[in-house]
């Protein structure tokens, strides 16, 4: 496989009347500002500034953010001519990437559209059918009329909680608006699975039920921060400009808890931050042992803990003669988790699992450490507390979902974060705030129920293991490889779509629905697969239907960013073919099939109708569109005119606008002078000093704008006891020259790479899988760097059944083991290897979303029985050396240097 | 000249022919010492390194292929990558504005970081013991054309 980048020695410049619109990156959750420049092809502007659309004299000058590198410069489409496109961090921004500053995947954006000469000609153009095992063209008519027919089947034969879909959650409110409309309100089925996870709910239930929401804070809080303890992420690492802008400043103190050492880490270490390296899986441990040494010595916020912490009373009240069994009502009511200050202290205190010593046994980490990091958190200097604060990711929730979540977020509370600039609690996030619901999960409908509680969300995967599903449609993920045991969930989808007796074998629609309807009597199920490009295995292997989708530049989409900044991303560019937004796709469906109130005619009136929606929750632009609306423009159109900038949701609509003028440059607002009134954002959320007025117009108050979002409006802490998972942990760890297999995120990728892949730039960084070993994990087996290894597990466990919950332990690991509920398979994945001391010994480390070669086959399927979550994170396999790959000795492609130099 | 950057060989790399310039000497180069200089002109913004890596590179000249020389410029948002040789690990960086990494001997790639373009690379020559700088392979930073 040869180098496919070819450096090039010159750039167009746009021209003075190239097209420029504003957007945002497509990628990361930060959503840097970005300019696109679009001019016809053989125009040429000039390098000085009068010559030019960027008004800029070339060469331009260091940090200007004015250059355009090569791979900032691409072709698109536009009323079916070749255009030039530059794609530029935008240079005047003044929020998120002041100056344009840029992460090397938004850097790289121009090489994205579809381009029917270059790199992206493989786009998906029109919808396809399996026809007699290939994929054929079909017109939009007959592929809406199959599913719509073979839905209503489905539908009236097998019922609602046989009719899913998996969906991404993210890409954009107006198709993720349509999607929720569709399964939640029109169809109401309760088989729904965002990407990322077996089913809808919470991430991290851990920090809700403590009252915080999870991206409550601004970037510029993390700013104002003397030390921020990261947990189970390293910022750099594709949150990449948040960190770089935000948090890499001279005297701010990083502690970070991983089993890898990166480039933040290095950073933090070379300037008075804390590493602490983790064994994958304990950091609830870790978190205990932190409370325990700053209650012990009373480093505790006790004025923050009076003012904003809920005691019993306050934990129970409001509560009225209501049930308190829905999912984080009986976690924090019902004492086994839920605590007031003095009882989490007596419970801490008494608990050994909290002891520094055992500590430090189970979590890999130098008490000596553990210490340290508990006095740079808590411990007072001259008299003053450390503003503290607390960012954390999927290398924390996705490790031990519910323990790690509750015990990090009740740390932070008692250090006195959460609330106040520089003293926040919040996510890093990893892809934007793009899901817009139209209605609510019907939980009532889901067939899993906790133990003596109520219904909770189900698990779409187990649900297709037993076979229950017969009509899944996937939109926008590479679900198998995503979910975890991948490799049996593939072979699970195989028996029953391709290697079902039942298979189209004519360009016919009575017929192509004949088939399908035999297909899913039989038990199998169809699949209809919408994507951007051809995804394997699910497109190109199982799909009876594959639907072209429009994406980033090719339709008027509006997102949120991880501060619940909205933006307009413009179009600019054809999409390929027949190719069509998401929302159509599902509008057309949701008409065929005779559901109501679909009538949309472009996408400002997706965005204008999913307002409504927003109203009580934290991304509310309903102002935004009400105040539009009062000055005779589209919702679109006012958010356009807010550029790079945009609005911090919840958007508020204030007859005069009270904030100082630093608050509304940064939050966003847009004052009319023919209109009454204006809009303004809001930079972070519980901010109990916010002096918001009183509610006008469209505007509502929250209580979570102002305090913790708890019936009190206090922050809750919980009791996070170690037996809820200790049986599954010890179960799971690796035995004999078994190593842990973890994985995460990589700076140079986006996602699955789906992208990057076809930029040459980026495929030569990354052409393969890897995987990270330690140097004297690699030396025992003989693998050196540049080496393809085989990481296997043939001890995968996979839970069946187990859905409704009757007794004590019938839904703990141990309860469903005994019940013959847990079953072994198998899973493999290939890798370079990369040797490196930066991975802690006994741990592997590679990247989760590789979709060629997927890490989590080697993960168990077993959710974590208190939020139904995966543990992701903890795989473990043998690694064997297979050969040697070409990278090792090629010095064109790939690198084996260390990354965490600073 | 050594090939600048992999291609397949009837896929020739595009290089920016430039005037020549004698940059310094084999015998008095010294391994893991980066030598300073100025190419294609003195602007600012033309600072490179030439560097004997000690260890085969893409690119390199001399007996063990591992002379090599760079632009200085970082090629996210050209902040100067002088004094900032790594001579463990044979990289440029990591930049002190955004800490992006170049491996020097797989032709200037990017480790870790956000820079877009690989570190422009400088065509070199061998004239007996004199080393002279040719051409450019990549965009230099701030430019919209090399030359």
């Amino acid at each position: 496989m040869p180098a496919e980048s070819k450096p090039q020695s010159s750039v167009p410049l746009p021209p003075k009347n190239a097209t420029v619109v504003t957007t945002a990156c497509d990628y990361c959750i930060v959503a840097c500002g970005y300019k696109a420049f679009v001019w016809p092809e053989g125009e040429e502007g000039g390098t000085s500034a009068d010559e030019n659309a960027l008004g800029i004299d070339f060469p331009t000058e260091e940090l200007s953010g004015h250059w355009i590198s090569p791979n900032e410069h691409g072709s698109c489409m536009v009323d079916g001519v070749r255009h030039n496109l530059v794609v530029l961090p935008d240079p005047d921004a003044t929020v998120v990437n002041p100056g344009g500053n840029h992460s090397i995947r938004g850097g790289c954006l121009a090489k994205k559209p579809f381009d029917p000469e270059g790199k992206t000609k493989d786009r998906l153009q029109h919808p396809l059918m399996r026809i007699g095992g290939k994929l054929t063209p079909v017109s939009w008519e007959d592929a809406i009329e199959v599913m719509a027919q073979v839905s209503r089947h489905v539908l009236d034969k097998h019922g609602t909680e046989s009719w899913g879909m998996k969906t991404f959650s993210y890409q954009y409110f107006e198709n993720t608006y349509a999607i929720s409309k569709l399964a939640f309100e029109s169809i109401q089925t309760p088989c729904y699975a965002p990407h990322d996870k077996p089913g809808p709910g919470n991430d991290t239930a851990g920090i809700d039920d403590a009252g915080i929401v999870p991206f409550s804070a601004s970037y510029d809080d993390w700013s104002q921060a003397d030390v921020i303890l990261f947990s189970g992420t390293d910022p750099y690492e594709t949150k990449t400009v948040a960190w770089t802008e935000w948090m890499m400043r001279p005297g701010q103190k990083h502690i970070y808890v991983l089993p890898r050492r990166t480039t933040g880490v290095a950073w933090a270490e070379a300037n008075g931050g804390l590493f602490l390296q983790i064994i994958p899986g304990t950091d609830t441990i870790l978190h205990l042992a932190l409370a325990r040494i700053i209650l012990e010595n009373g480093w505790e916020d006790s004025d923050f803990i009076t003012r904003h912490v809920a005691n019993r009373w306050e934990i129970d009240s409001g509560f009225g003669r209501g049930t308190r069994n829905t999912p984080w009502q009986w976690r924090t009511t019902w004492g086994k988790f839920g605590a007031s200050f003095v009882e989490y202290k007596a419970w801490l205190l008494s608990n050994p699992d909290s002891e520094l010593a055992n500590a430090e046994k189970v979590t890999g980490i130098p008490a000596a450490k553990i210490q340290q990091a508990a006095e740079m958190i808590a411990k007072p200097v001259d008299g003053k507390r450390p503003k503290a604060s607390f960012a954390l990711e999927k290398g924390n929730y996705w490790s031990n979902n519910y323990l790690n979540t509750a015990s990090y977020s009740t740390l932070a509370l008692l250090s006195g974060a959460g609330n106040r600039p520089g003293q926040v609690v919040s996510r890093m996030g990893g892809h934007q705030r793009g899901w817009m619901g139209a209605a609510s999960y019907p939980r009532i409908f889901s067939p899993e129920k906790q133990v003596g509680r109520r219904k909770k969300e189900m698990d779409l995967d187990r649900w297709v293991e037993a076979g229950k599903l017969r009509f899944a449609w996937v939109i926008g993920t590479t679900w198998t490889q995503a979910m975890a045991a991948s490799q049996e969930l593939m072979t699970t989808f195989r028996t029953s779509t391709s290697g079902s007796e039942h298979q189209i074998g004519e360009a016919d629609v009575a017929h192509a629905v004949e088939v399908l309807k035999k297909r899913v009597d039989s038990g199998g199920m169809v699949v209809i697969h919408q994507d951007i490009y051809p995804r394997g295995p699910m497109g190109t292997e199982f799909a009876d239907l594959v639907l072209p989708a429009a994406t980033w530049g090719e339709e008027d989409f509006s997102r949120c960013n991880g501060e619940r900044r909205l933006r307009l991303y413009s179009k600019f560019c054809d999409p390929p073919g027949e190719a069509k937004p998401d929302w159509w796709i599902i509008q057309q469906f949701a008409q065929r099939m005779g559901f109501k109130d679909y009538d949309w005619k472009d996408s400002n009136d997706v965005f204008e109708q999913a307002a409504r929606s927003s109203r009580t929750g934290i991304l509310n632009y309903h102002p935004l569109v009400h105040y539009a609306d009062q000055m005779g423009i589209k919702g679109h159109e006012l958010l356009r005119r807010l550029g790079t900038t945009g609005i911090q949701t919840p958007i508020r609509w204030r007859s005069e606008l009270t904030e100082p003028q630093d608050y509304r440059d940064y939050a966003g607002y847009y004052d009319d002078e023919n209109t009454r009134g204006a809009i303004i954002g809001t930079k972070r959320l519980h901010a109990p000093e916010m002096n918001y007025g009183k509610p006008e117009g469209p505007t509502l108050h929250m209580k979570w704008m102002h305090a913790f979002n708890s019936q009190s409006g206090k922050g809750l802490l919980h009791k996070t006891p170690w037996e809820e998972f200790s049986d599954f942990y010890t179960r799971i760890t690796p035995k004999g020259d078994e190593l842990w297999v973890t994985m995460g995120r990589i700076n140079e990728i986006w996602q699955t790479n789906f992208d990057g892949s076809r930029t040459p730039y980026i495929k030569d960084r990354w052409p393969h899988q890897f995987v990270e070993i330690h140097p004297d994990d690699a030396a025992s087996r003989g693998i050196e760097s540049g080496d393809l290894c085989r990481i296997e597990n043939n001890d995968v466990l996979v839970q069946t059944g187990g859905f409704v919950g009757v007794d004590g332990d019938s839904q703990t690991f141990t309860g469903l083991d005994k019940a013959g509920k847990i079953r072994i398979g198998k899973g493999a994945y290939e890798a370079v290897a990369i040797v490196t001391s930066a991975i802690r010994k006994g741990v592997l480390w590679s990247n989760a979303l590789d979709a060629t070669q997927p890490p989590n086959s080697v993960v168990h399927r077993v959710p974590d029985p208190i939020t139904n979550r995966y543990r992701f994170k903890l795989g473990k396999g043998r690694i064997t050396k297979i050969g040697e790959s070409d990278f090792k000795s090629d010095l064109t492609q790939m690198t084996f240097r260390p990354r965490d130099i600073v | 000249p050594g090939r600048v950057h992999g291609q397949n060989a009837d896929a020739p790399v595009e290089v920016s022919k430039l005037p020549r310039k004698k940059i310094g000497q084999v015998s008095t180069l010294e391994q893991d010492r980066p030598v300073p200089f100025d190419y294609p002109t003195d602007h600012y913004l033309n600072n490179c390194l030439l560097v004997k890596l000690g260890e085969k590179a893409g690119g390199g000249l001399g007996e063990a292929q591992d002379i090599v020389a760079f632009s200085g410029r970082c090629t996210h948002m050209g902040g100067s990558l002088d004094g900032l040789y790594n001579a463990e690990h044979k990289v440029a960086g990591p930049c002190a504005e955004h800490l992006t990494t170049f491996d020097l001997t797989r032709h200037g790639m990017v480790v870790a970081g956000h820079a877009t373009q690989a570190l422009t690379q400088v065509l070199l020559e061998v004239d007996g013991d004199d080393i002279y700088a040719t051409g450019l392979v990549g965009l230099l930073y701030g430019y919209s054309r090399n030359g």
